[in-house]
């Protein structure tokens, strides 16, 4: 039994399915997929890999999976999801990939030496933490979290800019299942970065061409590869606009929406919905 | 009976999209356009208890194929006597 968007289906359906991927790729406009969905694990992503005929655009799982035979040892789909609930793999920082945090060679060692890629896109979104104002005038205790969308302003489209990956390739022990996956790699953020994801102050790693080649199909020592993971977009060349709280089920999911007393970025002001207007 | 060859709009949150069918060797494929967003591609498959269920082509936009197929299936059957 097979999968084809997350639905089980028979082995001729998925045969008959992959056959007509193949005619809207030679058919279609660019690689029609919508590159920047949300963390939505068991769904796959097209991401560029290094092959033996050059970068060749395969579909992974986002969501690193560590190879079966290391730790945490993950033998089949029960123990993934129930490890993914403890550990997120979505991203993987720059600083943590050769060693983690108690100075131990990291789970993403390997990847981050042999098996890096790129993961197109045409923009993300990120969340921006704002201290809010209740009716009565008072600050909440909770934050609200406004939605972004960022892009890279020349890369949008039909022309998507490339983010720093590392994949693996993990088995089902149970039924089988071989499941490339990734995880994105991340960097300190840029200043309008970190005025959108204030909280964590993190962007993606984004590479030019030049950068993108080297990191894929050079040979690199972990110092080169730590160089090129921890480079920052300049903030020049990108720009971020918010979008409605819903974005995820919207068909454009790009699509600028404005907030009623919404400080601009970079101010520390809190989020003023019920902010009274005045003539005077 | 989804038709085949046909091209209309759908309303979607006061906007249209349009829809474009494409007939090939392998399927009906639905070409769903909306301004500002990358073309759909989608398409009524079969899955393994042998109901049918919409699927975006490639794979990578379910929620999205789910939603438009029914505005699809709704806009049949709202003109099946056209």
């Amino acid at each position: 039994m097979c999968y084809f968007n997350g639905i089980k289906v028979s082995h001729t359906e998925y045969v008959r399915l992959k056959d007509l991927e193949v005619f809207v790729g030679k058919n279609g406009d660019g690689i029609n997929c919508d590159l920047n969905q949300g963390p939505l694990y068991n769904q796959p992503y097209p991401v560029l890999k290094a092959t033996d005929n050059g970068p060749e655009l395969k579909q992974m799982e986002w969501g690193y999976i560590p190879e079966e035979s290391k730790w945490p040892f993950l033998k089949t789909r029960e123990e993934v999801a129930k490890w993914r609930f403890m550990y997120t793999t979505l991203n993987a920082t720059c600083e943590g990939l050769f060693l983690n945090e108690k100075g131990k060679p990291s789970m993403y060692a390997g990847s981050a030496q042999y098996r890096r890629c790129l993961v197109p896109s045409t923009g993300y979104w990120e969340w921006r933490h704002l201290k809010q104002v209740g009716k009565s005038g008072k600050i909440l205790k909770d934050p609200i979290k406004i939605p972004y969308h960022v892009i890279i302003t020349d890369h949008q489209e039909d022309r998507p800019f490339y983010m720093a990956g590392i994949c693996g390739t993990w088995v089902d022990e149970q039924s089988g299942e071989v499941v490339e996956n990734f995880s994105i790699v991340t960097t300190a953020a840029n200043e309008l970065c970190a005025q959108v994801h204030n909280a964590k102050k993190r962007m993606p790693t984004i590479l030019n061409e030049a950068l993108g080649y080297e990191w894929m199909f050079g040979k690199l020592s972990k110092d080169d590869i730590m160089d090129i993971a921890k480079t920052q977009y300049s903030t020049d060349e990108m720009d971020a606009w918010t979008v409605s709280k819903g974005f995820q089920s919207a068909f454009n999911t790009r699509e600028k929406f404005e907030y009623a007393g919404l400080p601009p970025l970079g101010s520390d002001e809190p989020f003023n919905p019920y902010q009274s207007l005045s003539l005077f | 009976m989804i038709p085949v060859n046909v091209e209309f709009d759908v309303d979607y949150n006061g906007k249209p999209i349009h829809i474009k069918s494409l007939d090939t060797a392998k399927g009906v494929i639905y070409v769903a356009t909306y301004p500002g967003a990358n073309d759909l591609y989608i398409h009524r498959a079969t899955d393994a208890q042998g109901d049918h269920f919409w699927t975006s082509i490639p794979e990578g936009r379910q929620p999205a194929a789910e939603r438009i197929g029914q505005m699809i299936e709704e806009y049949f059957h709202d003109h099946e006597n056209d």
